[in-house]
């Protein structure tokens, strides 16, 4: 960007723009300008510093270091609407339980206090809903609409206090595709008016469509910017990925004949005839971007969300899958979110590691009531976890996000399973941790585990799985087997908007 | 025209509540012709003014996702307040003064309490009830005291041909629905009760809306007391014992959810009307009036029982409709 | 040892108060610390004590049992008929515990089977059971204990009154099962993150169930336990318990929010309300400004656990 002569000068730039977190870096010296009319296409694989980028410039955040210039001036931090800078951020932020119309205008209710001119706030929003080409009802619950429409709402809230700069973070996942062009036309609209857009996506085909120009960030570091006209979707690819394709890979044993898991014609509301299968000692990997489908699937092979279709552990056909039903065909599912669904925050670590297995140490004479064992069996897994912790009666919530995750792991490593499904295992976790459960896993397929390993750290999957499969809008639309990893093809195979190939 | 008028009308979160309201009074009718006499109607609307009102600052409280078990003793203490100062110094103006003022300022300590020392509504309001109720019973020293006769107006006269306690019920009613719908507290409170999260993030002014709900709470509990004291003529020692359950019951029945977020005034004070209905066809039926108890008992639990149903059958249709688009999405038929 | 000691009066705030208390109205009164006063002080909180583990292991859970006070209620009433008809107390007994293991059922099914909210739920069984107790009653005490019962409730063993033995055994009982079962255990979880029991394959709906059928039950129990120690069944004689059995629980330092706090705390909060209104009882401080300073020990002593519970995490 930085030759860009343009006649109008930009509305925002950013320049050596920096954000530490308790010492680490995430993101770092990053520099552009957004001019009026503009479309910026902010892309690179999940925790390569997008979010933090964006809530740098709306102003949720405080930079580290470096500069933002708001129509030549400089600000430390940003007030988004006094410059007229909004996001719609990928966690909508209605209320669900309150009309489109107040929704849209709770920011700035038309009026007095005790007398809202609701006739201008209905007026407003239908004004931009109608802008917007949306025929909503003003006057209806939030609730009551689909989640493509809501996003739209979203948008027109944004809008309202938007009329320079407006940040769009993934705002198709959830849009089918009639929806997807409506919001494209909006797009085109709003440039004509001399908005800017940052556009965070990672659907190529929508950046192409809809984008100017794009700044790629890997690793919180700025590796490419210019304009999309004049760069190659695979050379974008190419930077998004970048060193991890040639990085050394994990040592694998070669998986067994036996299968640990077959899934076969699985359907539900989030995904549709997903078929696989896992054998023993074997690492699948699930690759795809959010809202594909990937959560979903894994919590209904466990009974978590209801689904048809069959899942077969081992040999033996389960017919009602639940938590407890697999747990008994030591089958384990440790969920992505775990701080949310894996761990019992207030309650101690050893607790925490014996409560998929509690009936292990009751012991069943009256006299010693109580868990033979339980203290050792913790010791002992917080030994070989290399869990850092001071002592196994603290809460778990007192740890780092690291040693949670291991906590988590440890839990289900203590049932001994014979299949293991992992969501995002190492998200949120640093490096040092991140290696020792990597090794952990394959550790588990040496012994002759079937793991299952959802994840969208694209790198870890390449570093760590036998094969994976690829989905799209909840369907399994590729398959790769580790002599032909792909980079590129997957990431081009999970955002494309193509037809679905067979697995 | 019409279909406009019927489908606000299905919006509605009041309509169950009104059309249960209006079999009930229905089946009273054909039970006993008294029944659908004017003044017995009146009379009906007379009793439920009480639970009506502070019904309607119930709701609020519990749209914005908080629940006030003090009420019952704000009422106690008003009207404990307001007997004694009748007493003591004979002056009207003073008392209702008083008495207006202390409710307000009891529901601000609530809300108070509730922002600044972040336990549970629940139990906050539950140690200010045993409080409120103590600190009454000490201002009378436990005694009975007769209000003057004129008093009686409030409970029992009319202005215009309509009873007092319901042009009242009538004015807060409508002031009530006004504050919901047309000011900006209403939005914010729904608001608030909706998401905590959303409400901060939007720089909403948290703090000062849940001590507002609180303070409006004890007012319309302090008008209560004195619309009840009038009714009953005097100071008595089981005065509000137990009426905050009914209160949050004529709320819940009328649509309000617990979760916070979403409710209604109208909804409120129709299950208010309810009760006594309820009450009323006991009566008429000669019931045991120890009866009275297991029957609300058993319409609570059919009214949480049917909103659980219907919110369940919600869900199921969402499910359908994302099924519908996973299909769309893939172009499958 | 001393560890132990520090650490319990880092973490319980109410045992200091208790001592304090017991300090001050010692000094106070001289009547306070003799035998018979104590007596009376122990016999008179037995039903809260029962009661009150019932709403511990609800609280635990993550839920609330509203109607715990009245099934006390109506337990008593129908075992107080069951037992004048028949004279016998092991009928008694069992009417009672077979009466609150009813509405606890109920409760359970409702809540935790059909997922309707505890609070509402439990507010219409508490009317319902109310109202049993008053029809079945006629709304006067049912007469005709038999004797031996109200022998029972006179009872003392070195100088600790029966009842409250039975309530003590209740308490020992319910810590061994909570911590020493996997019943406990999958109960603290459960409160702790609903969720995450539910992933790791606890099935929360039977666990929601059976801690409000334990609820009932032991509210059936301290439903007997009045028969005993008022030598009637009084219809309302759950009406005004509770304030003090849900202050005592989360006095001792249960949170409401579930997964945090024990059966012994539940112990030291009755202990502290029974020395509190024995005390001021003995000061001739009246009813009403008991209230009052119930109410304010209520919200302190709740702040102060949850202040110090907020720190340690």
């Amino acid at each position: 960007m930085k030759d860009t002569a343009t006649k109008v000068s930009p509305i925002l730039s950013v320049r050596g723009l920096s954000k530490t977190f308790a010492g680490k870096p995430v993101v770092r010296n990053l520099s552009f300008d957004l001019h009026p009319g503009q479309v910026m296409a902010l892309v690179g694989e999940n925790g390569a510093g997008k979010s933090t980028t964006k809530n740098m410039i709306c102003g949720l955040l405080e930079p580290t270091d470096g500069e933002i210039q708001l129509d030549g001036e400089t600000f430390a931090r940003v007030d988004p609407s006094a410059h007229g800078i909004a996001a719609v951020h990928q966690e909508l932020s209605l209320f669900q339980t309150l009309t489109v119309a107040e929704n849209m205008s709770i920011h700035h209710l038309p009026g007095s206090p005790v007398r809202v001119d609701w006739a201008a706030a209905d007026r407003i929003a239908r004004e931009q809903l109608d802008f917007l080409g949306m025929g909503i009802d003003p006057q209806v619950e939030v609730a009551t609409l689909g989640a493509g429409k809501q996003q739209i709402v979203e948008i027109g809230k944004a809008l309202l206090q938007a009329n320079r700069v407006l940040i769009l973070d993934e705002p198709t996942t959830s849009l089918t595709a009639i929806e997807r062009e409506k919001l494209f036309a909006i797009l085109d609209r709003l440039k004509e008016r001399g908005l800017a857009i940052i556009f965070i996506s990672h659907f190529m085909e929508e950046i192409y469509r809809v984008c100017d120009s794009y700044v790629v960030l890997r690793d919180g570091e700025q590796v490419g910017a210019g304009k999309l006209a004049e760069a190659s979707r695979k050379s974008l690819e190419a930077m998004m990925v970048g060193r991890s394709i040639g990085e050394a890979r994990l040592e694998l044993t070669d998986p067994q004949e036996r299968l640990a898991l077959r899934v076969e014609g699985l359907c539900s509301a989030d995904f549709h005839n997903v078929n696989f299968t896992v054998a023993a000692g074997e690492i699948l990997g699930i690759a795809g971007l959010m809202g594909a489908g990937r959560t979903e699937l894994a919590e209904a092979i466990f009974g978590l969300r209801p689904a048809t279709g069959k899942v077969v552990v081992g040999e033996e056909e389960i017919r009602a899958p639940s938590v407890a039903a697999m747990k008994r065909r030591g089958a384990c599912y440790v969920p992505e979110d775990r701080r949310l669904n894996g761990l019992f925050l207030n309650r101690p670590v050893r607790e925490n590691l014996s409560a998929a297995a509690i009936g292990r140490f009751v012991t069943r004479k009256l006299r010693s009531i109580g868990f033979r064992g339980e203290v050792k069996s913790a010791a002992k897994i917080v030994d070989d976890m290399n869990i850092a912790v001071p002592h196994i009666e603290n809460a778990v919530g007192d740890l780092s996000g690291g040693n949670q995750q291991k906590v988590l792991l440890g839990r289900w490593l203590a049932t001994r399973p014979r299949l293991i499904v992992f969501d995002e295992p190492t998200k949120g976790v640093d490096i040092g941790a991140k290696f020792d459960i990597h090794n952990t896993i394959s550790e588990l397929a040496r012994d002759g585990v079937g793991v299952v390993m959802v994840s969208s750290d694209l790198p870890e999957l390449l570093n760590t799985a036998h094969r994976i499969v690829v989905m799209r809008k909840g369907r399994l639309v590729g398959q790769f087997h580790r002599d032909e990893f792909d980079a590129a093809r997957i990431i081009s195979l999970a955002a494309s908007a193509g037809k679905p190939a067979d697995v | 025209m019409y279909d406009d008028i019927f489908r606000s009308l299905t919006r509605q979160k009041w309509l169950p509540i009104a059309l249960a309201t209006i079999v009930l009074g229905a089946t009273l009718s054909t039970v006993s012709p008294a029944f659908l006499t004017f003044s017995n109607l009146e009379s009906i609307l007379v009793q439920s003014s009480v639970t009506a009102i502070m019904a309607i600052g119930m709701a609020f409280v519990i749209m914005s996702g908080g629940i006030d078990i003090s009420v019952g003793a704000i009422l106690f203490f008003t009207s404990a307040l307001f007997a004694q100062l009748m007493m003591d110094t004979g002056s009207y103006p003073l008392a209702f003064a008083a008495a207006l003022a202390c409710s307000t300022g009891l529901g601000l300590l609530n809300g108070i309490l509730v922002v600044r020392f972040g336990i549970s509504p629940l139990i906050t309001t539950l140690a200010t009830y045993s409080i409120y109720r103590g600190a009454a019973i000490h201002l009378t020293g436990a005694q009975n005291i007769p209000v003057p006769r004129e008093m009686g107006f409030l409970g029992n006269g009319e202005i215009w041909g309509i009873p007092v306690p319901i042009l009242l019920l009538g004015l807060i009613f409508v002031i009530g629905i006004y504050a919901l719908t047309q000011t900006r507290l209403g939005v914010y409170v729904r608001a608030i009760g909706n998401s905590d999260r959303s409400a901060r993030e939007s720089g909403l002014p948290i703090a000062r809306v849940t001590i507002a709900v609180y303070a409006i709470g004890g007012v319309l509990a302090g008008i209560s007391a004195l619309i009840l004291l009038a009714r009953v003529g005097g100071l008595q020692s089981g005065i509000g014992i137990g009426i905050e359950f009914t209160v949050i019951a004529a709320v819940i029945l009328g649509g309000t959810k617990l979760t916070g977020g979403t409710g209604t005034v109208t909804g409120s004070v129709i299950g208010a009307v309810f009760l006594v209905l309820i009450d009323n066809g006991l009566n008429l039926m000669n019931a045991s009036p120890y009866i009275y108890d297991i029957v609300r008992g058993g319409v609570l639990l059919v009214a949480v029982a049917v909103d659980r149903i219907s919110a369940l059958r919600r869900e199921r249709q969402l499910r359908l409709q994302k099924t519908a688009r996973l299909r769309e999405t893939h172009g499958l038929a | 040892m001393l560890n132990i000691v520090l650490r319990t009066l880092r973490t319980n705030p109410a045992v200091p108060l208790v001592a304090a208390l017991v300090v001050v109205f010692s000094l106070l009164s001289p009547f306070f610390m003799t035998g018979g006063n104590i007596e009376a002080m122990m016999g008179a909180n037995a039903v809260v004590l029962i009661a009150a583990v019932g709403m511990t292991f609800v609280f635990l859970a993550g839920g609330i049992d509203l109607s715990i006070s009245t099934v006390i209620s109506a337990s008593a009433v129908i075992s107080g008929l069951v037992m004048a008809g028949t004279d016998n107390i092991a009928v008694g007994i069992a009417t009672a515990l077979a009466v609150g293991a009813a509405f606890g059922a109920v409760n359970g099914l409702l809540i935790g089977m059909c997922g309707l909210t505890p609070f509402i739920t439990t507010m219409g069984t508490q009317l319902v059971a109310r109202g049993i107790a008053f029809v079945m009653s006629q709304g006067v005490a049912v007469k005709g204990t038999p004797y031996a019962l109200m022998d029972f409730g006179f009872a003392a063993f070195l100088g600790i009154p029966a009842t409250t033995i039975v309530g003590l055994a209740v308490v020992v009982l319910a810590s061994l099962t909570l911590c020493g079962t996997s019943w406990g255990r999958e109960l603290m979880l459960v409160g702790s993150n609903r969720n995450a029991a539910r992933y790791t394959g606890i099935n929360v709906r039977k666990m929601e169930f059976s801690v409000y059928l334990v609820s009932g039950l032991l509210g059936g129990l301290a439903g007997f336990i009045s028969i005993a120690n008022l030598g009637n069944a009084i219809p309302g004689v759950g009406d005004t318990l509770l304030l003090m059995i849900i202050g005592a629980v989360v006095l001792g330092g249960t949170s409401m929010n579930g997964g945090e706090g024990s059966i012994s705390r539940t112990l030291i909060g009755v202990g502290l309300l029974a020395v509190l209104i024995n005390g001021l009882n003995l000061l001739g401080i009246p009813f009403y400004d008991q209230l009052i300073v119930q109410g304010v020990l209520i919200f302190v002593g709740t702040w102060m656990a949850a202040r110090l519970s907020r720190r340690r995490a």
